[in-house]
């Protein structure tokens, strides 16, 4: 959700609370107010009919004005005084009309000649439905113009006052690590966004030196081990040449040199793998998928032969992505070689090629280990010996970071693969 | 053959000079990038093995020289660096070949004297064995002169042999040479026996002698004593 959007939306929620209350508040003091006004005026009727009333002991004879109805009685004895203003409904006769409220002033006192009288007089007011209608219409032609007014001016404000935020956003979103190249942030005059800026060239500085750090270490580390493998190897090479070794010496050398061919081949596996999650591969060209099937199913024609194997393909097009052309030529030849190698004798290799969708599938016997796990490292789901066990991390890790997606499923005696490109 | 190799690791350099001393080559230690400089500016090589690694500097700046100098040898870069990067730059700076740490001296030598055959085309570009000949340039194997049908591999084999005739080869040296260290696969060395079988099968049947010796637990051994 955009920052506009979000801080609309705050306010629109804040803004409905505010208008409710201030709805309810307005009605009551309107109320107040009118009802004032007309107590005033019901005052000053019941003292022109007072006046009238003491002085010439006559009833005036007047007509209500609109909406009032007065009511003046006289009676022959003295009565109690009083002054009563309240609000009052008058129930009228016709039962589909609603009972309209009116505003009451009674009115009892004496003349001089101890004759009581009583004054009651009664004004309708505006309905109190019809000032709720009037107080709302208004309260919400005010809050569709405040709106109006508050959204075009946070646009406004997020397209002036939010440049600089966005500027360095684009900046940061061009970092490369692998680029020498430092990030320039504009200076702007927000203290705020000068700050962002000088904690993002830090961070991205900081990120850069621990980038190259780790590998001048992984290329360092690969450097000292492949070195004394390298002496080691062509020592035991040299050792192999002489004549006359024993049996129990042609064991051991054999058994070293294993070892040593397992050592170099992790070492190789392990910094591939790293230089794969330090985005080492940033070469990206064209690569057909399918010639590199064919190319890989070539190089392993006689191991396959030797297996009986049958290679059953259905092209049904052509894969064509981008990607690293080495990264892409370690991923086929994994998983084609997986399945050649993890495959029964006579077996089956299945592999189908559909747009942006690759399946291998091979005959076999079921996984030892939790198929889940398949994609870990050091997960061996086979006593091969040569094994070491990194093949499908190192899938893994290529179809990570192309995003591509990779499945594995098991069904009827057959290991399926299907990558997504 | 005369061959200088800079190499800052006296222990490997000490081990290729050996292996090919056996070879018969006239070979040449450089330590480090100022002997290797002293030694090229004074002598020509047919071929300088170049570790890009030196204490005191890039064997890649070797190669630049070789280079600007117009020399004629033939250069192989053997580097420890895993990076592709290196790969790409020795090859465009002119080197011949590249080879990553830890190979197989069979596979050094072998790559050696491909260069050594690349570089002198004007010269012999057949390698002879007896009564086995070896056209590279057509890649085509000949027994008393008549053509042998070889399948890819086995004509491979046939040229790994011979390039290292009289020496114990060892199955994973053949495998990686054949299928090349990417392939890890068990049933490869199984494989080789497959391949072995065929080629001497097929070397006999035309009239040749039987060189490939198996050394029990070791390899096999293409030799006519």
């Amino acid at each position: 959700m955009k920052l506009l959007t979000r801080t609309t939306l705050y306010i629109l929620y804040f803004s409905i609370l505010a208008f409710i209350a201030s709805g309810f508040i307005f009605y009551f003091s309107i109320r107040t107010i009118i009802n004032k006004q007309i107590d005033a005026s019901l005052i000053t009727e019941k003292n022109i009919i007072q006046e009238q009333i003491e002085h010439t002991d006559t009833i005036p004879d007047f007509k209500a004005a609109f909406g009032h109805l007065i009511e003046v009685k006289v009676f022959d004895k003295f009565i109690r005084k009083k002054e009563i203003l309240k609000d009052t409904i008058v129930i009228t006769e016709n039962e589909n009309d609603e009972d309209i409220p009116y505003r009451s002033l009674f009115f009892a006192n004496n003349t001089k000649n101890k004759k009581g009288y009583t004054i009651s007089i009664l004004q309708q007011v505006s309905e109190k439905k019809d000032l709720l209608e009037d107080i709302s219409t208004l309260l919400l032609i005010l809050f569709i113009l405040l709106m109006l007014i508050f959204v075009i001016v946070n646009y406004w404000i997020s397209k002036r006052l939010w440049i600089p935020f966005y500027k360095s956003l684009d900046i940061i979103g061009s970092f490369e690590i692998n680029s020498s190249k430092t990030l320039d942030f504009t200076k702007t005059d927000i203290e705020e966004f000068n700050r962002l800026n000088q904690v993002l060239e830090k961070m991205s500085e900081k990120i850069r030196t621990d980038y190259f750090n780790l590998k001048e270490f992984n290329e360092n580390a690969s450097h000292e081990i492949q070195t004394p493998l390298a002496v080691i190897r062509s020592k035991l090479e040299l050792l192999t040449q002489y004549e006359n070794l024993s049996l129990d010496q042609i064991n051991i050398l054999q058994s070293v040199s294993e070892a040593v061919t397992k050592l170099s081949k992790l070492n190789k596996g392990l910094l591939l793998i790293s230089k794969i999650d330090n985005q080492q591969f940033t070469i990206v060209e064209e690569v057909n998928i399918k010639n590199l099937i064919e190319k890989f199913l070539f190089d392993f024609e006689e191991i396959i032969e030797l297996k009986k194997i049958k290679i059953e393909k259905e092209f049904e097009s052509s894969i064509i992505c981008l990607l690293d052309p080495m990264l892409a030529e370690i991923l086929i030849s994994n998983l084609i070689s997986n399945a050649v190698r993890h495959n029964i004798a006579g077996g089956i290799v299945l592999i189908k090629t559909f747009p942006n969708l690759l399946v291998i599938s091979n005959t076999g016997t079921p996984l030892l280990v939790d198929p889940s796990t398949l994609f870990n490292r050091f997960i061996k789901h086979s006593s091969q010996a040569d094994s070491v066990g990194l093949g499908l991390s190192i899938v893994k890790k290529i179809v990570a970071f192309y995003n591509f997606k990779i499945t594995y499923t098991y069904i009827n005696d057959n290991h399926e693969v299907k990558v997504f490109f | 053959m005369k061959v200088l190799i800079v190499e800052d690791e006296k222990p490997l350099a000490d081990s290729i000079s050996k292996y090919l001393k056996q070879e018969g080559y006239i070979c040449e230690i450089a330590l480090n990038f100022q002997q290797a400089e002293e030694r090229i500016s004074e002598n020509n090589y047919d071929c300088i093995l170049v570790d890009i690694s030196l204490p005191d500097g890039n064997g890649l700046e070797l190669i630049k020289i070789l280079k600007s100098n117009q020399s004629p040898d033939g250069v192989l870069v053997l580097s420890a660096k895993n990076s592709i990067e290196d790969k790409i730059n020795g090859l465009e700076i002119g080197a011949d070949d590249y080879l990553t740490k830890p190979f197989h001296l069979s596979e050094l030598n072998a790559r050696i004297k491909s260069i050594y055959r690349r570089r002198n085309l004007s010269g012999n570009v057949e390698i002879k064995f007896n009564e086995i000949r070896i056209n590279t340039e057509e890649n085509q194997v000949y027994v008393n002169d008549c053509i042998l049908t070889l399948t890819r591999k086995e004509y491979e084999l046939i040229v790994f042999f011979i390039s290292n005739k009289d020496r114990v080869l060892t199955k994973p040296s053949i495998v990686e040479h054949l299928w090349g260290d990417s392939v890890i696969m068990a049933d490869s060395l199984e494989f080789v026996y497959t391949h072995i079988k065929n080629l001497r099968k097929k070397i006999i049947e035309a009239g040749g002698a039987d060189y490939i010796k198996t050394i029990y637990g070791l390899g096999y051994k293409f030799s006519d004593h």
